[in-house]
């Protein structure tokens, strides 16, 4: 049996690649009195599919104080906010919005709002966490409103009228942007913004006020009427309607018809590499490819439509991150693109360093693709190609890692104004290296420049 | 005057005062605020359950009239 993270009333563990959910005596009333709506949030796409399991086929016949196990669908890649894109956080946060619609009409709620309740498959959203349902009383608030400007309001205003990507920050505080934090970033001119002096300014205030008042807050709270129904669906609303118009800083929609991409490619070199990339696929048929340095997701659509189930493809750039966000939607593959920052990928983290697993252990994909991405490690950030490569090789035991030389005009650029330190930097000297972890199964040349694509299979090193 | 004190008490919220580090829960903030802002948020939910209704009501009516002066207008032919 795998880790458990519990309650009091539930737990979730996961086993032999099968993930379990456990709900208690304490928690099962709750259970029942949202299970029939389960069903509908289903198959409306809200809500990932789970089963009851019969006593007989519970994992283990050791669990006292149980009432329920279920098991849910398995998600293939888990992702975390601080590895989404801004649109890929907006998405999120609008499923969270009309999952919350879709259950008040059946008077439920959502208890909290934590943006890791959310994961992709492909790029459609979808609600994870089953028990944070719970039944709907009549002058509630909406419990989870602090939680969701911090995990999803603030990072997405952070981009949107500061112009800075929310990965950093979300990856250094799990509960997302400070409400407080954000209200002193923010210019004068931006509070003036009805929806950011309602959800940061006035908040942040109250906050304050609640915090200097303890016992008088309380009370006061305590004899406040509530929220109407129609109130609490208004409210929501009108936060749909605000994040819907929320976008990048300084970018209009005619940003995906302006952006004009340029290859350092010619046509017929062009024609090559995708062939190559495209016989890959076709042989090796993967579960899951990992595209690293994916730019905008060109070979990651290209390996699904020759063979690649489903892709997850990641890098660093927030350009490029965006314009693979509107391919993949445009596209509706597998294909979901993620920030990593290769020299630092996402570590353990979380209580117990066990409840965010970091990069090496979450992705174990069958194939990767790493094209024209060394350079960016081994330039750029003077990792030692001996690491490099034991790296990628040891992510995915098949995959096509392309070289590029010193004398290619991105590398030549790269190093114009700083001296050349690199004496390994060879191509020689990356097959050696990359022969002893791995055999190599096919190579090519595919530019004038000497740009060449290998793949290598460690399976029958 | 009334709108006066409206400004000021809004320029009061975005005068920057430094946070009070205490032990509460961190949505006590987020209620207080719901419960100041309910009545507005009625408020806009009335609104706009109105504005449909007297929407589809003038639509309900041109409809009618159009359907009314068709048949005459067929007729006249």
């Amino acid at each position: 049996m795998g880790h458990v993270y519990q309650s009091n009333a539930f737990g979730v563990a996961e086993a032999n690649q099968r993930i379990y959910r456990f709900i208690s005596e304490e928690g099962c009333k709750q259970y029942e009195a949202i299970r029939s709506s389960i069903d509908d949030a289903v198959l409306e796409g809200y809500l990932t599919p789970s089963q009851e399991l019969s006593k007989d086929n519970w994992p283990t016949k050791h669990l006292s104080n149980v009432a329920y196990v279920l098991e849910h669908q398995l998600i293939p890649y888990i992702s975390y906010p601080y590895e989404w894109s801004f649109h890929y956080l907006k998405d999120a946060a609008l499923h969270h919005l009309n999952f919350q619609l879709f259950l008040l009409k059946r008077n439920i709620v959502l208890r909290d709002a934590s943006a890791f309740n959310i994961q992709f498959i492909g790029s459609k959203p979808l609600f994870i966490d089953l028990l944070s349902l719970a039944p709907y009383h009549q002058g509630d608030y909406w419990l989870g409103h602090h939680q969701f400007c911090e995990q999803f309001i603030n990072p997405l205003l952070l981009r949107s009228t500061l112009g800075i990507s929310h990965n950093h920050w979300y990856r250094g505080r799990l509960e997302g942007v400070a409400t407080s934090d954000l209200n002193r970033l923010l210019p004068l001119h931006k509070k003036f913004n009805w929806n950011i002096f309602i959800h940061v300014v006035l908040q942040n205030r109250l906050d304050i006020i609640a915090m200097k008042n303890q016992d008088k807050v309380i009370a006061k709270t305590k004899k406040q009427k509530g929220f109407s129904k129609l109130a609490y669906e208004e409210f929501l609303r009108q936060i749909k309607k605000w994040i819907h118009r929320l976008e990048p800083k300084n970018r209009g929609k005619t940003f995906w018809e302006r952006y004009t991409h340029t290859h350092t490619y010619h046509p017929d070199e062009l024609l090559k590499k995708k062939k190559f990339i495209a016989d890959f696929a076709h042989k090796v048929k993967p579960q899951i490819l990992v595209d690293l340095g994916c730019n905008r997701g060109e070979y990651s659509l290209l390996s699904l439509e020759h063979g690649a189930k489903y892709v997850i493809g990641f890098d660093f750039d927030q350009t490029v991150l965006d314009l693979a966000y509107h391919n993949a939607k445009k596209s509706s593959r597998f294909f979901l693109p993620l920030y990593l920052d290769a020299s630092n990928p996402s570590p353990d983290q979380g209580w117990l360093q066990t409840e965010r697993c970091g990069f090496s252990k979450r992705t174990r994909p069958q194939a990767l693709i790493a094209l024209a991405f060394i350079h960016h490690l081994a330039i750029a950030k003077n990792v030692p190609l001996f690491q490099l490569i034991d790296w990628l090789v040891n992510i995915a035991p098949q995959g096509i890692i392309e070289f590029i030389p010193k004398e290619d005009p991105t590398i030549l650029n790269m190093l114009s104004l700083r001296e050349d330190i690199f004496v390994d930097y060879h191509q020689d000297v990356f097959e050696s290296l990359l022969i002893t972890h791995a055999k190599i199964v096919k190579q090519e040349k595919v530019s004038k420049s000497g740009r060449t694509l290998y793949w290598y299979d460690r399976n029958n090193a | 005057m009334r709108k006066i004190v409206y400004v000021f008490s809004f320029l009061f919220f975005l005068i920057d005062i430094p946070p009070a580090y205490a032990y509460i829960d961190p949505g006590t903030g987020s209620m207080l605020l719901q419960g100041l802002i309910a009545g507005i948020i009625s408020g806009f939910a009335l609104l706009s359950v109105y504005y449909k209704k007297i929407k589809n009501f003038l639509l309900l009516m041109l409809f009618k009239n159009k359907k009314e002066i068709t048949p005459s207008h067929n007729n006249s032919d």
